[in-house]
């Protein structure tokens, strides 16, 4: 009897893993437009006032913006903040704080957060819009959430269903087609010391944005190049992710220097150390999150209105190391805060899956579906690392950015922040030809 | 286009330092050392134009070695593998600084310039050797032999100063049509295949000189940080997207580094550049004379790699026309013990009176009687083979998250494990087994060549925190390699089915594998991660029938500990080992660690780049 049962488990669990789920009615989606955004978020403002109404977004650029520079000054700049957040009033705001800030918050006394003014600075191209609208009554996910089908050019699920669809939206966001960044890793170790952990220029794609042949295997390719430390100088990674994650699954490969070719890489995933960090963090923490879902149940909290990293120039263009270096956290009056809603997502290891995180909270910006904050927490249920994702808006591109992440270990003490000053930039370009994205073209190009 | 062999041999020129002036060199040295990786951070030199870039990144090492294990007397009674071992019979047996130098120059990101350079000096061979046994001293100094010198080759790369350029090429790209070219002129390297650890078995054998004598001082090393730059022309071209083809021409040649003679890790007091005699008996020399070396312009090649979207992982095809970097070694004594009726008869010149069996020693030409009196009783000769031909596949897949690799290759005329072939004049050739009576020129050789199989399986992978470590890297590699015909000089090859009987004959097949395994710890202290380094080579079955290819029961092994400090300084301290038989006549089983069985070590690197 015991026996039949499991079967019969395993026979549903069988058929929920096939399924394809997803995509809203049409009444439902008639939403998007009016009462939301296209992409799902709420038009209207919050009961007090503190979220304004969404009215299209930032899509002019500050005079002081050079265009070609890949560096975008603050259109906030004159801004004073509103009010700051420290241990001693932080019960007043515990609503509206990610239990990471909480934590901070409570274990350092010069930790603080300035609240500035929010503002709802995104806006996305048309084409992606429309696309998202069509997208809410054909995209489906498939094998357990893992896989995404029948989406197109645009965001998948503006009204999600669960965990994973929002999941997904976060891994789709439109961050534009093509761009090249040059970023430096730092780590701040208990002792204050500061070492940097890599400098590097990531090319990154969306071919599932592209204008012309856009594709609908792969949504993202990424090639990593080392510039430093000198002894990573020459060393490079790329890697491609399937819409169809759960079958085709991720591809990565790794350039030798000294041999020049080239070789599949093993593991840069989940929770294998991420050495442009030098192990302060996860592969899969890169982007808050990106990879596959398959060690995870994902369940979708819901909305809440949150004080997250927003509008955040200074720490991701403008501030030098020198400046936002500070023991145990980074100097708190180079960060902005900004109230947001946010779709909260929990990720629970599976059974039998391993991972060192065992749980993890996303919290998703709702005018972009960008990972903003996340929480995760070790097997014993201890809170492990929180990290913050500051979002700028590419107000000359009409594209989102939030792929430099403050990092923090709570249990070692350290933290780790990334910047695009000092040399750094990122450029939106077009989509490089389909040779510069065979890997064995990192073997003729190494020059180590 | 031989090189000169020794050699006049300085006996001055180069100033021994006293202990006190050395200690005050190393101490100033570390100094600098930890001033340059202080002020880290200016790699990148801001040139003023947008379009160029300029970086120049420098590596400052020291290295210190201590002996552990004690001299093996067997070891020992072989006059031709003792020097190094009885040089440093005991302490320090290294105290090295090294720096190298990098500069690459780019413009528009498409064309550049490579250049880098090592220097070095080793207070550990500034004199003082322990060696006091002239008798089986192989270094000469004005035709004499002389213990506890080191020839000037040997002093060039061991005790320096002295410096060495690497890379030097340009590089570019451009799109012809559509289609993508990359190309490289000069001195650099170029690697095909899917080995990570063998030296010898892999498709990319002999496509650049290996640096054997580096490579034992660092168990583990990937073959990338083993292979010496040759001038050459790479160009990579891709088609199709799922396709690329390449090829490279030579324009230089040489052979691997070894460890010279008389140095630590010397094995051999005969073959490496700095071998200067060969003692064939009691006051019996053979004097070293030009080597065979292959014409660097026959050595070329050529391959694909196509990753199409079903196979979902590389094949690669390739074919190479090379020469060895590997020698076989000819001998060419001018005394022999014939029957005295045949020495007279071919008019040689008789030495003595015959023994009880009618032989007796003749001399013959080119021999002086000076010469013969004094010990030197004819010539030795390293022979580069040229003319090896391959043909090789590969695949590289990812299986459950692990890189597999594999390759599996065919030599053509590949030169094979050898006796030393005797050349002697025309009428002894004729009646003696294997031997030649020319003198090898050209990448001639006249040891045993013939057709090889050569396998190669490796698995790559990572693994995430575990209760022991915070992640780890482990790569596994099995090898096999297999006769399947000899093509020349049977005679000569060391296996039984020529008569050779002794430990270090080969067999059909071999199989070998390598592990390396660190594990990682990070922030053991603030700003410090820590690795265990673990590293194991060794023969599983069989005598590889190619030079340096593995053996049973002989390989190496090390454990370490390193520190990364900072990102900045890295310390690593390491124990090596190195292991394999010795036989009958004490003869090591063929491999370098047999020879080396008593030479384990202990070292320390300290090392920053800036």
């Amino acid at each position: 009897m015991k026996l039949r049962t499991n079967l019969i488990v395993a026979g549903l669990t069988l058929a929920y893993a096939t399924a394809a789920l997803g995509a809203v009615s049409a009444e439902e989606a008639k939403k998007l437009g009016a009462t939301l955004t296209a992409i799902g978020a709420e038009k209207g403002g919050n009961a007090d006032g503190s979220i304004p109404p969404y009215t299209g977004g930032l899509t002019t650029a500050p005079a002081s913006y050079k265009a070609g520079s890949g560096v975008r000054p603050s259109p906030y700049a004159d801004e004073k903040p509103l009010f700051s957040i420290t241990a001693k009033n932080m019960d007043q705001y515990a609503s509206k704080l990610t239990e990471g800030s909480k934590a901070l918050l409570k274990k350092y006394p010069t930790y603080r957060m300035d609240v500035y003014k929010t503002h709802r600075t995104v806006a996305l191209p048309k084409h992606v819009l429309d696309a998202t609208i069509k997208n809410a009554v054909t995209a489906q996910t498939a094998n357990g959430g893992l896989s995404v089908r029948n989406a197109k050019g645009g965001i998948p699920f503006p009204i999600p269903k669960d965990g994973y669809e929002a999941m997904w939206n976060h891994l789709l966001a439109y961050k534009g087609e093509a761009y090249e960044i040059r970023y430096k890793y730092y780590n701040v170790d208990a002792a204050a010391r500061r070492t940097l952990a890599t400098e590097g220029i990531v090319i990154q794609e969306y071919p599932y944005y592209f204008r012309d042949n856009p594709s609908k295997e792969t949504y993202l390719m990424v090639n990593v190049n080392y510039l430093a430390p000198a002894r990573r100088a020459g060393e490079s990674m790329m890697l491609k992710d399937p819409l169809n994650m759960a079958e085709a699954g991720r591809r990565a490969w790794q350039y030798l220097p000294g041999q020049r070719r080239v070789k599949l890489a093993p593991d840069v995933a989940f929770d294998t150390p991420d050495p442009g960090a030098a192990g302060m963090t996860t592969y899969d923490d890169n982007f808050l999150y990106n990879g596959s879902m398959e060690r995870y149940t994902m369940k979708l909290i819901g909305k809440k209105e949150v004080y997250v990293q927003y509008n955040s120039y200074k720490t991701n263009y403008l501030a030098k190391a020198d400046e936002l270096t500070m023991p145990k956290h980074v100097n708190p009056d180079c960060v902005r805060w900004e109230l947001h809603r946010v779709w909260v997502v929990e990720a629970t290891l599976k059974p039998g899956k391993r991972h060192i995180y065992a749980k993890r909270t996303f919290y998703l910006d709702e005018d972009s579906w960008l990972g903003l904050a996340t929480e995760s927490y070790d097997a014993r249920g201890q809170l492990f690392r929180t990290q913050f994702a500051g979002l700028t808006h590419g107000y000359d591109v009409m594209a989102p950015y939030n792929e430099l992440m403050i990092s923090y270990d709570l249990i070692a003490g350290v933290y780790k922040f990334g910047t695009e000053a000092e040399g750094g930039y990122i450029r939106y370009n077009k989509p490089r030809p389909a040779s510069f994205w065979n890997p064995e073209n990192m073997a003729g190009s190494g020059v180590r | 286009m031989s090189r000169t062999v020794c050699r006049k041999c300085r006996t001055s020129g180069t100033a021994v330092r006293s202990k006190a002036s050395g200690k005050r060199w190393i101490m100033t040295a570390l100094l600098v050392l930890i001033a340059a990786g202080g002020n880290a951070g200016a790699i990148e030199i801001p040139t003023g134009y947008d379009d160029v870039s300029l970086r120049w990144d420098n590596t400052l090492r020291y290295s210190y070695a201590y002996r552990v294990a004690k001299q093996d007397q067997r070891l020992l009674a072989n006059p031709n593998t003792d020097d190094g071992d009885r040089n440093f019979a005991h302490g320090t047996v290294g105290n090295r600084l090294d720096l190298l130098s990098e500069l690459d120059l780019t413009y528009k990101k498409s064309y550049g310039i490579r250049l880098s350079g090592a220097g070095w000096y080793d207070f550990a061979y500034e004199g003082g050797f322990s060696n006091s046994s002239t008798d089986t001293s192989n270094h000469l100094e004005n035709g004499v032999p002389v213990a506890g010198r080191l020839n000037s080759e040997a002093k060039r790369w061991y005790l320096g100063p002295n410096g060495e350029l690497q890379d030097a090429f340009t590089f570019g790209k451009f799109t012809l049509g559509e289609i993508p070219v990359n190309f490289k002129v000069g001195r650099h390297t170029v690697f095909w295949g899917e080995s990570l650890l063998t030296t010898t078995h892999g498709i990319s054998y002999g496509q650049a000189p290996i640096d054997a004598a580096k490579g034992l001082t660092m168990p583990g090393a990937e073959v990338k940080e083993l292979f010496r730059p040759l001038n050459q022309i790479s160009v990579q071209v891709q088609p199709r997207k799922d396709l690329v083809v390449f090829g490279q021409y030579y324009l230089e040649w040489d052979s691997d580094r070894l460890p010279e003679a008389g140095t630590y890790l010397g094995f051999s007091d005969v073959i490496q550049r700095s071998g200067e005699s060969l003692i064939a008996g009691p006051g019996q020399r053979l004097i070293r004379a030009g080597d065979s070396e292959p014409s660097p312009f026959n050595n070329w090649g050529a391959g694909i790699r196509y990753n199409p979207d079903w196979l979902d992982g590389t094949f690669g095809l390739y074919y190479r026309r090379f020469a060895d970097t590997q020698p076989q070694i000819a001998v060419r004594p001018t005394v022999a013990s014939l029957p005295s009726a045949v020495g007279s008869g071919l008019g040689y010149t008789q030495l003595a009176a015959p023994d009880a069996n009618g032989n007796a020693p003749f001399a013959f030409s080119p021999a002086s009687i000076p010469d013969i009196a004094a010990g030197r009783v004819g010539n030795y000769y390293m022979t580069y083979g040229r003319n090896i031909d391959l043909l090789g596949v590969s695949l590289s897949k990812n299986i459950l998250g692990v890189s597999v690799g594999a390759e599996l290759s065919y030599r053509w005329n590949m030169p094979l494990v050898s006796n030393p072939v005797l050349i002697l004049p025309s009428p002894l050739a004729a009646a003696t087994a294997g031997a030649v009576s020319t003198i090898p020129t050209d990448g001639q050789t006249f040891g045993a060549r013939g057709n090889t199989v050569h396998g190669v399986l490796n698995f790559l992978g990572t693994t995430a925190k575990t209760p022991l470590f915070d992640a780890s890297t482990w790569m596994v590699e099995f090898v096999w390699n297999h006769l399947d015909r000899v093509t020349q000089n049977k005679a000569a090859l060391k296996w039984a089915d020529s008569g050779y009987t002794a430990i270090d004959a080969v067999t059909r097949d071999f199989f070998g594998t390598s592990v390396n395994f660190t594990p990682t710890w990070f922030q053991v202290f603030p700003g410090v991660d820590m690795t265990l380094p673990l590293s194991f080579s060794g023969g599983l079955s069989g005598n590889s029938v190619v030079n340096g290819g593995g053996n049973r029961d002989a390989g190496t092994w090390s454990a370490g500990l390193g520190f990364d400090i900072l990102t900045q300084y890295k310390v690593d301290l390491k124990y090596i080992d190195f292991y394999g038989r010795i036989g009958a006549d004490n003869t090591p089983n063929g491999s370098v660690t047999a020879a080396l069985r008593d030479r384990d070590m202990l070292t320390l690197t300290v090392s920053t780049k800036f």
